[in-house]
């Protein structure tokens, strides 16, 4: 038990200790006053996030305890399981602003989506473990196949942040467990050429491959302005609270966009846009490098890991990691589009908060069963 | 795979992590530091709004401080265009309709005639009830872009007394707006459209306060970080007395009617009464008939339709005559011609002329020979007599004598011909003083023969018809300048402007600009003249039995109209008392006929008002006497 306790990466721990705490705090100031609730209690988002919060906890001392080989072994069945929600919640799931990801329970909200993220990234571990080589191009079709059905099964509820996420995670975890980095250039390049394509046809009307309210997600983000009391809306507020932010911020429950909710979603996907309003560049660039720090021992336990298996998971979460962070900063920023993908920790929600505790948790789990070069 | 390649693609990795984090940084940094001042000032844009609070309009009050013009706090509902469009706004207009119990094309009949920008709010009905006001509360989730709030609005207390003096007030129309567009002026606001409303817009206006108030994403005011008070407008202190104002036009509209029932002239609905004081040239009343309710042209609801009523009707309730109509002065013009004559050396005010009625040339009859049965031709007439019997024969031949260039320019030194100077809106008709050089251009496309100048038109012009034209106001100002024995003040109707709390800003003093210049013994014979008038002359029958002791001069004037012009004009312009003149009226029906038949007993019947007041003093006031001892 010592030496268990011995091997837990405490730097990780105190990271991710921040984030909670800080996410608590921003979230507190976001709803205190600005998201009114049937209850009337001020508090009733930070309480119910600090359930899941512990709740959160819990899961990753549940799977850190577990050893990730084991995890592994009922790969199959995770895999499985991981799909079947999938097609579940597109049955009998509840639609949420237009997305069917949501199972209901009472007043608990679930995304199968967000579990599916530790699932994919488990058994994608297990499968890349399995394989001979990568060296080929066609070494990668059986990868992408893995990750391409519960990710079309997300395109089609359809939850095109999530999605993007997992094409993140995949390239990620190719990257890291040996693939030609020209394959993976290739097939990047191809992709997004394929996508612009999509996306031209749409809009010129030949194909109508995406949805409307995609393009024209699409179109603000090459110009907020052009629909700036609609799609536009959010990115052009959410760049003024930034901006209106400046060096120290206007400080907690002072920020004028979010407590008087010129800015949309400032609890959920927009808490960055609350950080930068409230605590301002400094506060911002502390969260920043706090995720740099978390991305760090990402790396470092991917290098530590005792296997090829250990190394893919670790590469996966970081992938995980970054890619939400990206894709949800960027987007508070105006250099990405919207997509409804919540920042890891800050944001309110569980099921986001669960997934990542878990990806924590398997971190965790793969530094501690790591390679025993130390004297011992 | 070995850990060496491991730890190299880890590096590899963490530079790109290392990359989109300085990238990322690097636009926090732009926004936050390079543009922060500029998204801290779109913040407060979007949290400030600045709410206007109106300044309560100045008021009008008569010479006595009876309100002629003042402001209610009323409910009124407004609409914001832009909210209308769609499905959404179809239901909003089917439910205020039932509510504010108006039709629809009603209500799209207004938003259309108010709508300039697509969020400036447009007053659809003012004056809403109570009842109605709670029944839109409860519902005001189902009306959006519907404002209901407690606003001032105008009021006439009087209704249309003196409606063409004081005027009505309307949206601002887009062109106003544009004019006015430094004074701060909103399209919702509404201004004065005519009258002294319009002429002292800038003045009853004052200056709009407000206060900076914090709104939601919602526009829920938050808080007030700021707060100008309004600067109220001032108030007006006008010359118009209100009851003789009142009088004025209820003696046109009664005796009007009288004279239609009587049955010789049945086409008279429109007149003018104008009342000066001499001493200042205040209007003590301007009446023209008819005139309108401001009260409902001002009214958001009612507007639209009686604004069309009026201006179909065709005896043009909107036009004000007194300073607008034009006019031949008939024989109201003759003491001009009378100075002109004796001040020129063309007659002498013993000169007997003998007017056998038949004017120079034989053509003209004079309208004793013109009746029927014919009276008597004037005979043996001095300028004294011709203006008390109105002789048109004796005029025939001072306008001869004198010329028509003699004749325009003692008419333009009577003041026709250009403004008197009143201050009202719309401004004065100049009126026309006709000569040969202006006929020769007035006639340019005619052959030449009607650009000639003739002597018929001299003698039409010598008593006071043919091409001239005349104000009613210029008439009224004349017969000033004959009661000053010269001087001819500038009318004005604002005795002065003052502060809603009483301190006075401005003060009209009275201006002397016109001086017509004559002898005494010029003075004597033609006052003499227009005193017989009333006393035994053609005017004699209107003051019969005058119950007070006044000495009152005047002159009566029939316009005689071409064919199938309808029944002439009648005119009465006089003063009182003679000695030393404390009032001048004047007075004109539109076809009414003969001028003592008409216009004269409504001079009377002002006159008499007017020195009710002197010579039978309120009898309530002996009654406060405390009795002594």
């Amino acid at each position: 038990m010592k030496k268990w306790l011995q091997n837990i990466d405490f730097t990780l721990l105190l990271i991710v200790g921040v984030l909670l705490v800080f996410g608590l705090v921003v979230l507190w100031s976001a709803t205190a006053g600005s998201v009114p609730n049937a209850q009337g209690d001020s508090l009733l988002h930070v309480k119910r996030q600090f359930v899941w919060v512990l709740a959160g906890i819990g899961v990753m001392i549940a799977i850190c305890s577990i050893d990730y080989h084991v995890l592994g072994h009922y790969h199959r069945f995770i895999y499985l399981g991981t799909l079947a929600s999938l097609v579940l919640v597109l049955v009998f799931g509840r639609s949420i602003s237009g997305t069917q990801g949501w199972f209901r329970f009472g007043s608990v909200g679930i995304q199968p989506a967000e579990f599916a993220k530790i699932g994919v990234i488990i058994t994608l571990a297990k499968h890349l473990d399995k394989k001979e080589g990568l060296d080929q191009l066609i070494d990668l079709v059986s990868p992408f196949i893995h990750v391409g059905i519960p990710m079309l099964l997300i395109l089609k509820q359809p939850d095109f942040g999530t999605a993007m996420v997992f094409v993140g995670v995949l390239f990620g975890m190719l990257f890291m467990a040996g693939a030609d980095r020209r394959h993976l250039l290739g097939i990047a390049g191809a992709g997004l050429a394929l996508f612009s394509m999509a996306v031209f046809l749409s809009i010129q009307g030949i194909v109508p491959i995406l949805a409307p309210h995609q393009i024209s997600r699409i179109l603000v983000f090459f110009d907020p302005y052009s629909d700036r009391t609609g799609a536009g809306w959010n990115v052009i507020q959410s760049m003024i609270a930034i901006g209106s932010g400046g060096l120290f911020g206007k400080g907690l429950l002072q920020g004028t966009q979010a407590q008087l909710n010129f800015l949309p979603a400032h609890h959920t996907d927009f808490v960055f846009s609350v950080v930068g309003e409230e605590l301002g560049f400094l506060g911002s660039f502390f969260l920043l490098v706090m995720y740099l720090l978390l991305l760090w021992r990402g790396l470092k336990i991917m290098t530590l890991a005792k296997d090829d298996f250990g190394a893919n998971l670790a590469a996966g979460v970081s992938a995980m990691i970054l890619f939400h962070l990206v894709i949800n900063i960027g987007m508070t920023l105006g250099v990405m589009p919207v997509t409804g993908i919540p920042l890891p920790f800050i944001s309110y929600g569980g099921s986001s908060l669960l997934t990542n505790m878990a990806g924590i948790g398997l971190l965790l789990n793969v530094h501690m069963r790591r390679r025993k070069i130390m004297f011992q | 795979m070995d850990n060496k390649t491991r730890v190299e693609r880890a590096r590899v990795l963490g530079w790109c992590i290392i990359l989109i984090f300085f990238l990322l940084t690097s636009r926090l940094w732009y926004l936050q530091i390079v543009q922060g001042q500029k998204y801290a000032a779109m913040a407060d844009g979007n949290r400030i709004r600045w709410v206007r609070t109106p300044a309560p309009r100045g008021r009008m009050f008569d010479r006595n401080g009876v309100p002629l013009a003042t402001n209610r706090a009323s409910f009124t509902v407004s609409l914001l265009p832009g909210s209308l469009d769609g499905e959404m706004g179809e239901q909003v207009l089917t439910r205020l309709s039932d509510l504010l119990g108006l039709t629809r094309e009603e209500l799209q009949e207004a938003i259309k005639k108010g709508i300039s920008y697509p969020y400036e709010p447009i007053r659809v009905m003012q004056d809403v009830p109570a009842k109605t006001v709670v029944a839109m509360e409860e519902q005001r989730f189902e009306l959006p872009g519907v404002i209901v709030e407690m606003a001032e609005v105008r009021e006439y207390p009087n209704g249309p007394l003196a409606s063409h003096v004081v005027g009505y007030m309307a949206p601002i129309s887009p062109s106003l707006l544009s004019a006015w567009s430094d004074l701060g002026y909103y399209s919702s606001d509404y201004v004065g459209m005519t009258g002294l409303e319009r002429l002292y817009e800038h003045v009853l206006r004052g200056e709009d306060g407000g206060s900076q108030v914090e709104v939601s994403a919602l526009n829920r005011p938050v808080q007030v970080l700021d707060e100008v008070p309004p600067v109220p407008g001032s108030d007006l202190v006008l010359t118009i007395d209100k009851d003789l104002q009142e009088l004025a036009e209820r003696s046109l509209v009664e005796h009007l009617a009288k004279v239609r029932a009587a049955g010789d002239y049945t086409e008279t609905y429109c007149g003018v009464v104008v009342v000066l004081n001499p001493k200042t040239g205040a209007v003590l009343a301007m009446a023209s008939i008819p005139g309108y309710d401001p009260n409902r042209l001002s009214d958001a609801g009612q507007r639209g339709t009686y604004y069309t009523e009026l201006s179909q009707d065709k005896h043009r309730p909107l036009f004000n005559r007194a300073v607008r109509g034009l006019y031949s002065p008939g024989s109201a013009f003759k003491p001009i011609v009378s100075i002109a004559a004796l001040e020129e050396g063309k007659t002498t005010a013993n000169e007997v002329f003998y007017a056998d009625d038949i004017g120079p040339y034989g053509i003209k009859r004079c309208w004793t020979l013109r009746n029927s049965p014919p009276l008597p031709a004037h005979g043996n007439v001095t300028v004294r007599s011709a203006l008390a019997e109105s002789c048109n024969d004796y005029f025939w031949e001072m306008g001869l004598r004198l010329g028509v260039d003699m004749l325009a320019e003692y008419a333009r030194a009577a003041g026709f011909g250009s403004p008197t100077g009143l201050d009202i809106y719309p401004s004065e008709e100049e009126g026309l003083v006709p000569d040969p050089e202006w006929k020769r251009q007035r006639f340019s496309r005619q052959p030449r023969s009607e650009q000639l100048w003739y002597p018929m038109e001299t003698m039409d012009m010598a008593i006071g018809q043919g091409f001239l034209l005349v104000t009613p106001l210029q008439m009224a100002a004349f017969y000033m300048g004959l009661a000053n024995r010269g001087t001819i003040y500038v009318p004005y109707l604002v005795e002065r402007i003052q502060r809603p709390t009483g301190e006075v800003i401005a003060e009209t003093r009275p201006r002397a600009v016109r001086v017509l210049e004559a002898s005494p013994q010029t003075w004597n014979a033609v006052i003499e003249g227009l005193a017989d008038v009333v006393k035994s002359g053609t005017g004699a029958s209107a003051f019969r039995g005058f119950p007070y002791p006044v000495s009152i001069a005047g002159k009566t004037g029939s316009v005689q109209l071409g064919p199938g012009q309808g029944d002439a004009h009648s005119w009465f312009c006089g003063f009182a008392p003679v000695e030393d003149p404390e009032i001048v009226v004047a007075a004109f029906a539109e076809h009414g006929g003969g001028g003592a038949t008409t216009a004269g007993p409504i001079v009377r019947m002002i006159m008499e008002e007017y020195f009710k007041k002197q010579f039978e003093p309120a009898g309530e006031a002996a009654g406060d006497l405390e009795p002594i001892g």
